[in-house]
């Protein structure tokens, strides 16, 4: 299987070697994350959610996963995501909204004061 | 009327960072000027990760990235004015900005770091034939309205243009509801990174039709379609491939533009390739004391690099205020066979090694970049790859610029 490493602005191509529905070697990472990327991308495609929440006064909150997501549960996180409104001041680092899925965490990425 | 050793215009990242490396340097009595409500500059709407890898070796959004050196300018107490627009810098480096409270004022500096940035090109620039309807939009403009003012721009959707803002939007409008019915991209190649086109396009399974062109625009009051014609080789339209699409907006990817109308006010020399000012190694200007850094300079692919460049900057600024800049040299640098554009265009001083920046202008493999003096290769690489999405550089070492014969050394790229 063939595969464009997407954890950094590198985009190496990754080729995945399969033998027997297990992986058998990784070739191409320019790195480790690139492995570990490719190991998870083959078993559960994984993505960090990057987003909006609107405050109670309607000012827009940017805000991502705290951990990356498995990608089919995305839209079901941006549904809980756009049912709420968060109170300001927020601060860089606050978790807004707590176990979206699993142990992910959505969490501000800017300060409104 | 009011002076200050530094004035930094833009207060992005380009000129959060070359406030800090001045400030670094023992300038203390600078000011940064930006036309917005806040600092951060376009980091504030890019909300997706993927900034600061180089820089943090961490993977940020861009107001995180915004906000590391925010809050370094806050830390250092570094003064700086919001709301301000500059509206004019002479020759002899009085700038005058003007905003609500203080109305028009003029200050007087020893020297000016130009960190204004780059602008989209608009429909204007691309004459699409059609009717002229709302719903089209350039992909920042989008960005802005979505991600900053909590606004929907449409529900159909074809972008034109398969940079990276187009396909960050791409995903965004998807994310948000929206149908992304097409990517459009003129080149027989998107001028994206290959990680967008992944998890931009693929994850959400949008089509990315290269060598495609928007050719008409339908609808009266609002956007009601688009007609999609194939290209040649030369990116003309191929009759009889036209065909419709409905939607109800069309976002524009399709190149940023150095801001550079003050410069041009200042009578700074530029360069027609990289529209930005033509500078040496310090990235000062042909204005002695003016210094231009990011993406006013040339159009960078990440914010690491802007900051990178902006160091330079700043410390360069430093050394020119303080009387310390050396100049001992004037050789030019010029792009050559396969390469669009180069940066530093010049080399003033052989007293430290320079890297030099250039984009290839087409996909190649097997590379090799040769820099000839004229006499000389006096310096050889490799790359495995080159795009021209993906900015290049080569580092000439000390000795090797004591070598070079002449005044004038050129940048050649071989590859398949």
């Amino acid at each position: 299987m063939e595969l464009v490493c997407i954890v950094c602005p590198v985009s190496c191509n990754l080729e995945v070697v399969m033998e027997d529905g297990k992986i058998k070697e990784i070739k191409g990472a320019g790195c480790k994350r690139g492995v570990k990327y490719a190991e998870e991308e083959t078993i559960c495609p994984k993505r960090t959610l990057t987003t909006t929440i609107r405050t109670t006064d309607n000012r827009m909150v940017p805000v991502r996963s705290d951990k990356p997501l498995p990608k089919d549960r995305v839209f079901e996180v941006m549904e809980k995501i756009n049912k709420v409104k968060c109170v300001p001041p927020v601060r860089i680092g606050d978790i807004i909204l707590e176990k979206v899925y699993e142990d992910v965490n959505i969490i501000a990425t800017r300060n409104i004061g | 009327m009011q002076t200050k050793d530094l004035v930094i215009i833009g207060g992005g990242p380009a000129g959060m960072a070359a406030a800090v490396s001045a400030y670094g340097k023992g300038i203390r009595d600078l000011l940064i000027i930006e036309r917005d409500e806040s600092l951060g500059g376009i980091l504030q709407q890019c909300i997706h990760n993927g900034f600061g890898l180089h820089m943090f070796k961490e993977e940020l959004t861009g107001p995180e990235y915004a906000w590391r050196y925010e809050k370094m300018i806050l830390d250092l107490g570094i003064p700086f004015k919001l709301n301000s627009m500059v509206v004019d810098i002479s020759k002899d480096k009085v700038i005058t900005y003007v905003n609500e409270e203080e109305g028009e004022v003029k200050i007087k500096a020893k020297a000016i770091i130009l960190a204004m940035g780059c602008r989209e090109r608009s429909r204007g620039a691309l004459n699409i034939p059609g009717t002229r309807p709302a719903g089209i939009y350039t992909a920042g403009t989008a960005q802005k309205f979505i991600n900053m003012m909590g606004l929907m721009v449409g529900r159909q959707v074809v972008i034109l243009g398969s940079g990276d803002i187009g396909l960050i939007m791409a995903r965004r409008m998807t994310l948000e509801g929206a149908s992304v019915k097409a990517v459009c991209e003129i080149m027989p190649y998107s001028s994206g990174l290959a990680r967008n086109i992944v998890q931009c396009l693929d994850d959400f399974n949008i089509p990315l039709k290269l060598g495609h062109t928007v050719t008409k625009i339908h609808g009266k009051d609002r956007l009601e379609g688009v007609t999609i014609s194939k290209v040649d080789e030369n990116r003309r339209p191929i009759p009889g491939t036209e065909e419709y699409t409905e939607c109800d907006t069309l976002l524009l990817s399709v190149g940023l533009i150095p801001e550079n109308e003050l410069t041009k006010g200042m009578g700074i020399e530029l360069d027609g390739s990289t529209r930005g000012a033509v500078v040496d190694q310090n990235r000062e200007t042909s204005l002695e004391g003016v210094f231009s850094c990011g993406n006013v300079l040339h159009v960078h692919d990440l914010v690491d690099y802007v900051s990178e460049e902006a160091y330079i900057a700043g410390e360069a600024a430093a050394r020119y205020i303080k009387g310390e800049r050396v100049k001992n040299n004037n050789i030019s640098v010029t792009a050559s066979d396969n390469v669009s554009y180069v940066v530093p265009q010049r080399i003033t001083s052989d007293k430290e090694k320079v890297k030099i920046y250039f984009r290839t202008k087409n996909e190649l493999d097997n590379v090799q970049i040769i820099v000839s003096d004229c006499e000389n290769v006096v310096y050889k690489a490799k790359r495995r790859k080159t795009k021209p999405g993906e900015m290049e550089y080569v580092t000439m070492a000390e000795d090797v610029l004591n070598n070079i014969k002449g005044n004038e050394i050129s940048l050649k790229v071989i590859g398949e």
